[in-house]
Formats: structure tokens, C-alpha cells, sequence
């Protein structure tokens, strides 16, 4: 190398350059030595395309670039038919078109914040060879284990080189015997919890000393009995529970509330909950069979069923949502060509963004607008019929919608970016399956995504249930997984998934897995620290580190549900749980926006703000919270014939789930003690005053947010 | 039940022929490209700006091409007027550099892109060995397209510190690869 740092003048002068900071004069100094001496030139070069390059791999400080375009593609061989497809495809389409796609890759390979890959033993170089839709990363170890369907592609009439012969596609055995692989209910004794809980430690712990974190301290009880009811059950804990949960000494006692809560019926409804919104969403401005798919969730968290049967109904679902519930999914989805169906049913069980595939290929990862509507041709078949049905209630005859699935066959149609018509056929991860009339594809695709060892759907679901207690997944988004955006944790995922589908895809267990972790018994406040060095770094900060449970703001739901335990309002003229349900919709409705898109996309402009909190806070709900009349929990502790101070400390349990602060507790009593001073009617005011420390601790920040 | 065949549609449009092999040749320099017009501008977004013209114009001559001979020096010819014609669209002040520099690096660096490859898989090996804070800060930098600045308020640490870091940061990695390098090839 003929440069070394013999030119230290030119190595300022470049530094400044490329952040943007060489004044004119600099710049001319600059040009004199460069022109003038060729190892300058030289360390000019150098140095420039370092600083392009580390532009232009961002991913590379993960060492995983996004997508590398200057990458040379694996030699074109038979067996590994995607890139060249690729180039075919790219090749297809016009020039400016495909132009016009990289622009899009250049984009997203410049701007896409890559995550760092916090071990690099873990990082697998995950250029994956196949459909983007489904595939699991590959780990070279596990490659022959997995299932030949997925496994190999089927491509023909891509390669000039046709494959000699065709196995028969796995589908058509499929037909005949749905599911059989998913459900494989596992030897519960060769099956520990405590040695998987030890496993997601270790790795979690790896990531730490990769990036030279220190965790947190472990949550107090206090901290984490409310974090795991908000997680489990949806709202916070009773004040029984909390004093209960406080007094109790034994060394497991976590395990035995993670336990005791999975088989309330609370976490049937707060699970069923959050994934109607997820298939459905919150919105009531769309004919939505929203009922009764909840219903239908209700059951299947409730007998803890295997999460591939759900996926596999959900997705293949038909009748009335009287006589299917799961029907609801697909009956609000099927407008607009199935487009809606199509992308959500990837994004909510694969974890995969296909829509904008939906016109073109996808900008950074390998799917191609033909492959989405190669998934939508599964879809093909399915419709909307008015089928008369009794009304249970008033015996009248009533028209209500029923998923069919007609026995039409053939290609579905669809219009390139030029316009031209394009076919597709029904093909999921590399398997096609027939295209003939008589075969119910929807069926087909129930039993292709659930099937195999390690199926994508296990990956998205384990991705999608860590997001659920950490707040962030493995990837982020948590529904944008691919080799484009290699996970945090990648073995630590592959294990997860692959214990998920070999516990016969056992929902609670995953939960236990998850809950039972020490990252999830840490506390969510940083870690004090020292004087010397008050930096925080970029490390402490990461929360994709799991070194310190991060603060979310709570759901409209969680939240209201939890003002309903903390005060019991809803004893106030006591309704039937319906009517509890329904007014909890009503009161949702304002923070609901319904995006008119053709993917029925919506928002909850509810995010936990404090603002937002305090409109719900001072609606009618709260009003009846602070009510002395009827059984609500204000009541109950103002009346009891305790003292002050422990009607505050009652009060605080019941809102924050902890003792007060000997700070707060100064406070709530020198309040009590102005106003009771001041008044004629002592009881009264007294009361006010309760009513006023009550109303603060439930309009704090800390009552809105999970820690 | 059997396969359904692939529709033909997908390929042999007759409409569209460019061979594989240039869409590959495109694919594969873009990076290099990238980096070609980069040394002459010097601003990554520009030349990121530029290199999209400059691929457009590629797409719609690629029929001029001759496959078989070389990509970057054919391409490189385009990018180069491209980024003259940037220079041309953009104030005179504006300029960093003069026409004369740019032409100047323009000729080294096409004859400096054999290297790019060696130094691209020095670079991946001299990544792995930085600590990770300085991986995180380079993030910061790079992925995001942040500035300096706006990394500085990020992190909430004085802006001359991340300049400072990422000097030292590029220095590190720049003495790492050319050691990478001349262990592999002893001169």
C-alpha cells in the first residue's frame, strides 16, 4: 500500500469532506494535492468509496446486507432456479420498468434502518434462494431436515432446462389427510419448561455481552404482577391480588401466577381480543362479523388449541359465522379481488408484506408481482352467497352472508405494470397445486402453511407473541420478516419456532417460555448509574436487546378494562357482560380511523398519550369510578372503617398496583388536611379529597403505560 | 392431481429481450457504479440521484452494449456524463470540485475498480472487528442517512464527538483493510 497515513493533512481534509464540512479553500487544497501526487489520488479513492461503501452496505455493519446489489449472485444453476428467475423476470419486463425497481431497491437499500445483528456467531447469511413469502431462513444444518415441500421449489417452463421428472406434489396426498403433520401433540415428559426457559436466557444473555450491556434488576413483584396481568389478562390486577402476590414468599410464585392466570378466563378474552383486531380490526364501519369471530377465538385460546388448526380454519373457513365463527376473518376481506385477503392473511400469520407485490416486485426482498397473485389465486374460488338461515332469537327467517367456495378453476388474471394481462396460478412456498375445479384450494393453503417442520407460520407466531410481552419482536416491524430483515435473535427465533411446532404448536407453552425468561422478570428502569460516566449509550437504549423491559403504553382496551378493575365503575347500574362489551366498543369507537384502502387498513389514533388518557379519563366512566354510590371500589375502601392513610394506601394498590411513596403518602394527607380544615361538612369534604387522590393516581403516566 | 405447468407467460415476451447476462452484469456493478460516480461528486445522495439517471439511460441503450466486453468501462462512459450533466444543471458554486478533478478521477478510478471487490470483502472482515458501540455509531450514521448533527442529537453526545468518532471510526477501518489487503497479496 503506498499511502499509510503519510498524508495526514489530506486525511483531515477527507474527514471533513464527507461530513460535509471542507469550506472552499479546503476544498481547493484538496484538489492541488490529489492532482498533483498519485498516492493521494489514491488515498482519495480509498477513502471516498470507504465512505460510499458504508453507505451503500449499510447493512454491512450487521454484517448482512439488506440486499447487496453489487453482491454476484450465486451461479446460475438448475438447482437453484429463484435467481435466475429473477433476472428472467427483471429481464420480462420492460427496461424502463425494471429501472424503475431498482430505483425503489436503491431507496430502500440506502434508507432501510438495518438492525444490527447483536451476535455474530448467530448471523446466518440468510440470502434465501426461495419465495420470500414463506421460507425460513436457512441453517445449513437443519437444510436436509426440512420437508421436501418446502424444501423445492417446483418450477417448470422458467428454465430452459426442464427438471426431468415431477414428483407428485405433496398437495395432492394432502387432500385426503389434512393437518396430519400439524397435529403432533408431543410426549409431554420429554418436554421441559425449564430447560427452554434456560435456552431463550442464554441466547438473550449472549446478546448482552455482544453488545456490552449490563440487564436491569429484576422487576419488584409489584412492577411485574401488574406488567403479567396487563399482558395476560388484559388489565391490571385486583388489589386482592396484588396484596395477595406481595405476601406471598414462595421462591416460584411467578411461575404459579403465569400458570393460574393462563387458565383464567381473561386471558381467553384478552388473546381473542387482540387477534380479532388483528383479522378484523376495531372498526364498525365495515359489515364486520365480529361476534361471532370472537367467539370462535374465545373457544380456541380457551381449549388451548393448536395454533396451525386455527391458522388452517381461519384460512379455510366456510358457511354462515352462526355456523363457523372463523368465517369472519375472510368475509371482511374478500372486496376488491381478494386483495385485502391476500395481503393480511401473509402479514398476520406469515409475517410477510406482500401488498405492495400486489402491482410490482417487491422492492426488497424476492417476491414478485406474480406471486402475489399466485397466493391470491388461492383465493379464487371463494365468495360471498346470501344464505337464508332461522334467526335463533325470533325464529323469522333472515338472510345472512356465507363463505362458499365454488368449483371454478383455471388461472387467476391480473395486469402488469404494462398493462398486459398476466395469469397466476394457486403456488404457496414453491408448491403449486392443481388448478383444477374440483380441488378446494383455500384447503390447499390451509394445509401448505401449516405443515412441515418448521413452517413459516410458527416463526411469524413466535416473532408476533415475543412483540406481545417485549413490545418489540425479533424484527421490526414485527409482520415485515425476510431476508431483508434479518432477526435480532436469529437462533433463538429458528429454536422458539421449532419447539413451538414440536409442542404441536401449544400456545401456553410458548407463553410459558416467554414469560418464565429472566428478560421478562427485569425491571423496566434503567439501571442507575454511576456518576463518573452518566452517558447513556446507544447499547443501554436498545430495547431490541431485552436488557431492561421497555415501556409501552397501554391498548384502548387494556386501558379501559383496567379503569373497570381499578374503580369497578361498571357496578354502577350494573349491565350484563354484553352490555359491558358493547359499551367498551361504543367508548373505543371515537379513536378508531378506518383507512378507505383497498388493503382495509385502519388506525387507532389511541396511543396511550396522557392527553388521550385524560379524555377518557374525565368521560362518564370516570365520573361513575369516583361514585359513592353502588359497589364500585372507591366506595369500598372510603367506607371501610380503616385509617386515612390506609384508604390511601388501598386507593394507590388499586390504581398502581404498589404501595405509595412515602412522598405521595405526604402529599395525598396534607391535601385531606387543608380540605377537611376548611370545610363545615368534615364527611363530605373528606371524601372530595379522597375522590381528588384517587383520580390522580388513575390520571397519572405511570397508570397508562405497561412497565 | 398434477402440477399445473408454469404459465410461459413470465419469459419470452418477444417484446423485451435483454439477455440475462446483462441484466446480471447490470445488477452486479451496481455497487461499483455507485462508488465510480461517488469519487466525482462527492455527496452520497447526489450520487445516488445520479446513478438512478444514469441507470435509466443504461436500460434504454442497453441494446448498444457488447456483451462479452467490459460493463463498468461502458457504463462508467455514461455515469461520467451524467455527472456532468448534474454539474451543468447545478449552480457553479455549488461545485466542490473543479471540471479538471473531475476527469482526473474519473480515469483513476475506473482503473482503481478492480480493487473494489478486495476491498468490499476487507471491509466486511474489518466490520466484525470493530467494538460494537462504534458498529452502532456508524449505524447511526450510515443506514439512517442521518448527518453528523442530526446523529449528535440523537444520541445526545456534542457534535464534535461524533465527528471525532467517525474520523476515527473510518481511520480504523481504512488502516484495517489496506492490512487485510497486504497480507493477502504480500508486494
Amino acid at each position: 500500500m503506498t499511502h499509510k497515513s503519510s498524508h495526514p493533512e489530506l486525511l483531515t481534509l477527507l474527514e471533513r469532506l464527507c461530513e460535509d464540512r471542507l469550506t472552499d479553500d479546503e476544498a481547493e487544497r484538496l484538489e492541488q494535492m490529489v492532482l498533483s501526487d498519485s498516492a493521494a489520488s489514491r488515498l482519495y479513492l480509498d477513502y471516498i468509496h470507504l465512505h460510499g461503501a458504508l453507505h451503500w452496505d449499510t447493512g454491512s455493519a450487521a454484517d448482512l446486507p439488506a440486499i447487496d446489489l453489487s453482491q454476484s449472485p450465486p451461479p446460475p444453476t438448475v438447482s437453484r432456479p429463484t435467481s435466475g428467475t429473477w433476472r428472467r423476470v427483471a429481464g420480462a419486463v420492460f427496461a424502463v420498468c425494471a429501472a424503475v425497481v431498482l430505483v425503489v431497491v436503491l431507496d430502500r437499500t440506502i434508507f432501510a434502518p438495518t438492525e444490527v445483528v447483536l451476535d455474530p456467531q448467530e448471523s446466518s447469511p440468510q440470502r434465501s434462494d426461495e419465495v420470500a413469502l414463506s421460507d425460513p431462513p436457512e441453517q445449513p444444518n437443519k437444510t436436509d431436515r426440512r420437508p421436501h415441500r418446502v424444501l423445492e421449489p417446483i418450477r417448470l417452463a422458467t428454465d430452459e432446462q426442464k427438471p426431468p421428472t415431477q414428483p407428485p406434489p405433496p398437495a395432492a396426498v394432502a387432500e385426503k389427510s389434512p393437518r396430519e403433520n400439524s397435529l403432533r401433540p408431543r410426549d409431554p415428559s420429554g418436554f421441559s419448561t425449564s430447560e427452554m426457559v434456560a435456552f431463550v436466557d442464554q441466547k438473550i444473555r449472549q446478546g448482552w455481552t455482544a453488545a456490552g450491556v449490563v440487564s436491569t434488576d429484576q422487576a419488584s413483584d409489584a412492577e411485574w404482577v401488574r406488567r403479567v396481568h396487563l399482558d395476560l389478562a388484559g388489565h391490571i390486577p385486583p388489589v386482592a391480588v396484588v396484596e395477595e402476590f406481595l405476601a406471598n414468599s414462595q421462591p416460584d410464585k411467578r411461575e404459579r401466577l403465569v400458570n393460574t392466570l393462563l387458565d383464567e378466563p381473561d386471558y381467553v378474552r384478552h388473546f381473542a381480543t387482540v387477534w380479532t383486531n388483528l383479522l378484523v380490526g376495531r372498526s364498525t364501519d365495515r359489515p364486520v362479523y365480529r361476534e361471532s369471530l370472537h367467539q370462535f377465538l374465545r373457544r380456541s385460546f380457551a381449549a388451548n388449541r393448536s395454533w396451525s388448526d386455527v391458522v388452517a380454519e381461519l384460512v379455510s373457513a366456510e358457511g354462515t359465522p352462526e355456523e363457523n365463527g372463523a368465517t369472519g376473518f375472510l368475509l371482511a376481506h374478500l372486496n376488491n379481488e381478494a386483495v385485502p385477503a391476500t395481503a393480511i392473511t401473509a402479514r398476520l400469520f406469515l409475517c410477510s408484506q406482500v401488498q405492495c407485490t400486489q402491482c410490482h416486485a417487491h422492492p426488497f426482498n424476492d417476491a414478485d408481482q406474480n406471486q402475489f397473485w399466485e397466493l391470491n389465486s388461492f383465493f379464487k374460488q371463494t365468495d360471498i352467497e346470501s344464505k337464508r338461515v332461522r334467526d335463533r332469537r325470533t325464529g323469522r327467517t333472515v338472510f345472512q352472508d356465507a363463505l362458499v367456495s365454488r368449483p371454478v378453476g383455471g388461472p387467476t388474471l391480473y395486469e402488469n405494470r404494462r398493462g398486459v394481462m398476466q395469469t397466476a396460478y394457486p403456488k404457496f412456498a414453491g408448491v403449486s397445486v392443481s388448478e383444477e375445479a374440483a380441488i378446494n384450494r383455500r384447503k390447499q393453503l390451509a394445509h401448505l402453511m401449516t405443515s412441515g417442520e418448521r413452517p413459516q407460520v410458527a416463526r411469524a407466531m413466535v416473532n408476533r407473541m415475543w412483540s406481545h410481552f417485549f413490545g418489540v419482536g425479533f424484527t421490526n416491524p414485527v409482520d415485515d420478516m425476510g431476508p431483508h430483515n434479518p432477526p435480532t435473535h436469529p437462533q433463538l427465533l429458528d429454536r422458539l419456532a421449532t419447539e413451538f411446532v414440536e409442542s404441536g404448536y401449544d400456545v401456553k407453552q410458548l407463553i410459558r417460555w416467554i414469560c418464565l425468561s429472566e428478560a421478562y422478570q427485569l425491571s423496566s428502569e434503567l439501571r442507575s448509574r454511576s456518576n463518573s460516566d452518566p452517558q447513556v449509550t446507544a447499547e443501554e437504549l436498545d430495547e431490541r436487546l431485552f436488557h431492561r423491559m421497555p415501556v409501552r403504553p397501554m391498548t384502548a382496551e387494556q386501558l379501559y378494562d383496567s379503569l373497570l378493575v381499578a374503580t369497578k365503575a361498571h357496578y354502577v347500574g350494573s349491565e350484563s357482560w354484553e352490555d359491558i362489551e358493547r359499551q367498551r366498543r361504543e367508548w373505543l369507537q371515537p379513536f378508531v380511523t378506518t383507512f378507505d384502502t383497498e388493503e382495509n387498513d385502519e388506525a387507532t389514533n389511541f396511543n396511550g398519550t396522557i392527553p388521550q388518557a385524560l379524555m377518557l379519563m374525565n368521560s362518564e366512566l370516570v365520573d361513575r369510578a369516583l361514585s359513592v354510590d353502588g359497589g364500585t371500589t372507591f366506595r369500598d375502601i372510603v367506607t371501610s372503617p380503616t385509617s386515612d392513610a390506609e384508604k390511601i394506601r388501598q386507593l394507590c394498590l388499586a390504581a398502581l398496583s404498589r404501595e405509595p411513596l412515602p412522598r405521595e403518602m405526604a402529599a395525598a394527607r396534607k391535601l385531606m388536611r387543608s380540605r377537611t380544615a376548611q370545610s363545615v361538612n368534615r364527611e363530605q369534604a373528606k371524601i372530595e379529597a379522597f375522590q381528588d387522590v384517587f383520580w390522580a393516581f388513575l390520571n397519572s403516566a405511570e397508570f397508562v403505560l405497561i412497565h | 392431481m398434477t402440477t399445473t405447468s408454469e404459465p410461459s407467460h413470465s419469459d419470452g415476451a418477444p417484446e423485451s429481450p435483454v439477455p440475462d447476462e446483462f441484466v446480471q452484469l447490470f445488477t452486479q456493478n451496481q455497487r461499483r457504479l455507485y462508488l465510480f460516480i461517488l469519487a466525482q461528486v462527492p455527496n452520497p445522495v447526489e450520487a445516488e440521484e445520479i446513478l438512478q439517471e444514469t441507470n435509466v439511460i443504461i436500460w434504454r441503450k442497453f441494446r448498444q452494449f457488447e456483451l462479452g466486453s467490459n460493463f463498468l468501462a461502458w457504463a462508467g462512459k455514461i455515469a461520467h456524463y451524467e455527472v456532468l450533466k448534474h454539474r451543468e444543471r447545478q449552480h457553479r458554486d455549488r461545485h466542490r470540485f473543479s471540471d479538471e478533478f473531475v476527469k482526473h478521477i474519473a480515469e483513476e478510478a475506473l482503473e482503481d475498480s478492480d480493487q473494489l471487490e478486495a476491498r468490499r470483502m476487507a471491509l466486511l472482515t474489518c466490520l466484525q472487528k470493530l467494538r460494537s458501540a462504534d458498529r452502532e455509531l456508524l449505524r447511526h450514521r450510515y443506514a439512517t442517512g442521518h448527518s453528523g448533527q442530526d446523529v449528535a442529537s440523537q444520541l445526545d453526545r456534542p457534535v464534535n464527538s461524533i465527528y471525532q468518532s467517525l474520523s476515527r471510526i473510518r481511520r480504523t477501518l481504512m488502516e484495517c483493510i489496506n492490512r487485510q489487503l497486504s497480507t493477502e497479496r504480500p508486494a
